[in-house]
């Protein structure tokens, strides 16, 4: 399940998917997404944006969490600041806070490592956090 | 100051007539050789208040005379040695005595004998045996005279005395005048001085009030870009983020629809009719599919993913200038400062210079990273603005003795040595109006200085100029607002 208010990010993220044979349902809003986890759920991976109209990728997640505790969360977003990172593992139990624009293949490594049931959350806890890239030239 | 010209103690009116009325006796000399006449005189005169003195000869008065004034004398004529006119000539010979009123007594009454005595200088001439009442009377006319007259000196001698007291009081007033008037002096040039100082402290206080101002104005703007940075970035990830994965997507869609047709290619050659085939040789010919598959398409994505790349480094670098935490000190990678820094002025540098970058190996350094990031910035504008040809603008970090040393040097105009000791003063600048308030340079300097380092200039006018900042790796302990 991945829940941005952005279309697009939903159907580039959806073709990125597609070829590993996921099923990935979309949604643009975070209380459809809870409906739809509540209907036909639970999901194995949950992926959110941060920054949302009706209510904020943390806030979402922790509802997800409540009814769907075992569902591994994600954060995706553009807004990469240091204290909503830490808001985000500590209150959302999220497992990885990625930074947009992302990097696919950091983002497949992740779901794919999340499916695999390798680790628990909280074995990948704040260790996982993927800081914004570095300059390289 | 009035009580300096009260009259004195001792001289007001009450106490005059008592000063001027001598209690003590008049002094009269009686003179004769004969102890009986002079007894006889002294009976006759007692009791008046006179002082009697008496004298046996000419020569003994001479002597009384010497000693004091008298009121009158009383002078036998007819005396062995020396007679009374004789010795009357002797008497006002002398300065001291040469007033004295002399009265013959003599036993001569001839007209002679009385032309004689006042030919020797007699007031008067008496004949014996003396008649009381005369001689008393006659004694007194002088003895009023000479009262009259001490009393008339007295009278001198107290306006003399009182002249000097008060010439000496004026004189007194007129040195402690002086005095106070050198202390007024004294105290008005300390108040000018005090004034000066003030009128100094003032206007700088203003002028620190304005700098600070200023100061504050430039904080709030950065801190205002920081928050439009910030959301700004945040709009710009969310399409750059499907932009970049959706042209990664159509990366592979290249590679499986082109080896797709370069399977379809093989079947058609060798199984459709020729006719067929050529055709279709021809369209890919005519629609340049060959150039389009084998070359062009996938330059145009890695070109198209290589600006996204860009767009994402310049927002990050936008981020990093203008971070909320604006005033924390962290432990930071100054050449990733430099970096950032170099990323935000490269367009406004690329057209008036080559930039050079050699940064060397650096260990982690404690200091504002926004802040150190605004100084390269500010320094790298400035050699920017310096150019007047295409020149070249060298940046290098190094560390030296726990200290990290970071220079930009430019190929510029330089700096005329007669302004270069103002370069950091707040509003100094030599750019033209609207190209720069002259804050760029006193900021940076109060940065470094607040993180405990250094920021020294080595300019020569037409070859260049060179800024080096010097910062410890700790930082330092006072923390800047």
């Amino acid at each position: 399940m991945v829940v941005d208010d952005e279309a697009h990010i939903l159907s580039s993220i959806k073709r990125l998917f597609r070829p590993f044979g996921y099923d990935t349902v979309t949604c643009t809003s975070a209380r459809e997404a809870l409906d739809i986890i509540k209907t036909s759920g639970p999901f194995h991976i949950v992926i959110s944006d941060f920054r949302m109209p009706e209510t904020n990728g943390v806030e979402f997640l922790a509802a997800v969490r409540a009814c769907a505790p075992d569902s591994v969360r994600m954060v995706l977003s553009g807004y990469a600041d240091a204290g909503s990172i830490l808001n985000a593992t500590n209150e959302g139990h999220i497992i990885k806070f990625i930074p947009k624009p992302w990097d696919d293949a950091f983002l497949l490594k992740s779901v794919a490592a999340a499916l695999n049931g390798g680790q628990s959350a909280e074995a990948a806890e704040a260790s996982q956090i993927q800081m914004p890239e570095g300059r390289h030239d | 100051m009035s009580t300096f010209l009260e009259p004195p103690d001792g001289l007001e009116s009450g106490n005059r007539d008592e000063l001027l009325e001598p209690q003590c006796d008049i002094p009269i000399l009686l003179v004769d050789d004969r102890q009986v006449n002079l007894h006889i005189l002294e009976k006759l005169l007692h009791g008046m208040g006179y002082l009697l003195v008496l004298a046996t000869s000419g020569k003994e008065a001479l002597k009384e005379t010497l000693k004091r004034d008298f009121a009158v004398i009383l002078l036998d004529v007819q005396m062995p040695e020396m007679d009374g006119h004789e010795t009357a000539k002797l008497i006002h010979s002398k300065p001291k005595s040469k007033d004295v009123p002399i009265i013959f007594v003599t036993a001569a009454d001839d007209a002679e004998s009385q032309i004689k005595s006042y030919a020797a200088g007699a007031v008067d001439h008496l004949s014996k045996p003396v008649r009381p009442l005369i001689l008393r009377s006659k004694v007194e006319i002088f003895a009023k005279l000479y009262r009259q007259r001490r009393r008339i000196e007295q009278h001198k001698n107290n306006l003399e005395e009182l002249v000097e007291l008060r010439t000496g009081q004026l004189l007194e007033t007129a040195t402690k005048l002086k005095v106070r008037n050198e202390e007024l002096n004294e105290h008005r040039k300390n108040l000018e001085s005090t004034n000066l100082q003030l009128e100094e402290w003032i206007a700088n206080e203003i002028k620190m009030s304005r700098e600070k101002d200023l100061m504050l104005l430039q904080q709030d703007k950065l801190a205002s870009i920081g928050k439009l940075a910030a959301g700004i970035a945040h709009e710009i990830n969310n399409p750059l983020g499907f932009i970049m994965c959706n042209l990664g997507t159509l990366k592979k869609y290249t590679n499986v629809v082109r080896k797709y047709l370069q399977a379809q290619e093989e079947v058609l050659k060798t199984y459709s009719p020729e006719k067929q085939y050529k055709q279709l040789e021809e369209l890919r010919i005519r629609i340049d599919l060959p150039f389009i598959l084998e070359e062009d398409l996938d330059s145009l994505i890695s070109e198209s993913l290589d600006g996204a790349e860009r767009v994402k480094r310049i927002v990050l670098d936008l981020k990093d200038f203008a971070r909320s935490d604006e005033s924390a000190m962290q432990t930071t990678d100054l050449n990733h400062c430099v970096q950032s820094a170099v990323n935000m002025v490269r367009n406004e540098i690329r057209c008036v210079a080559d930039l050079d970058l050699s940064l060397g190996t650096l260990p982690p350094v404690n200091c504002n990273p926004q802040q150190i990031n605004l100084v390269v910035v500010n320094l790298l504008t400035n050699a920017g603005h310096a150019m007047t040809d295409h020149g070249r603008i060298s940046v290098t970090t190094s560390c030296v003795q726990e200290r990290i040393l970071l220079s930009v040097a430019d190929t510029g105009k330089g700096i005329p040595s007669e302004v270069i000791g103002n370069i950091f003063d707040p509003f100094f600048t030599t750019k033209p109006v609207g190209q720069g308030v002259g804050l760029g340079l006193s900021t940076s300097y109060d940065i470094i200085k607040n993180h405990g380092g250094e920021i020294t200039v080595f300019s020569e006018p037409g070859v260049g100029t060179t800024f080096t900042i010097s910062l410890p790796l700790g930082g330092t302990e006072v923390m800047s607002e």
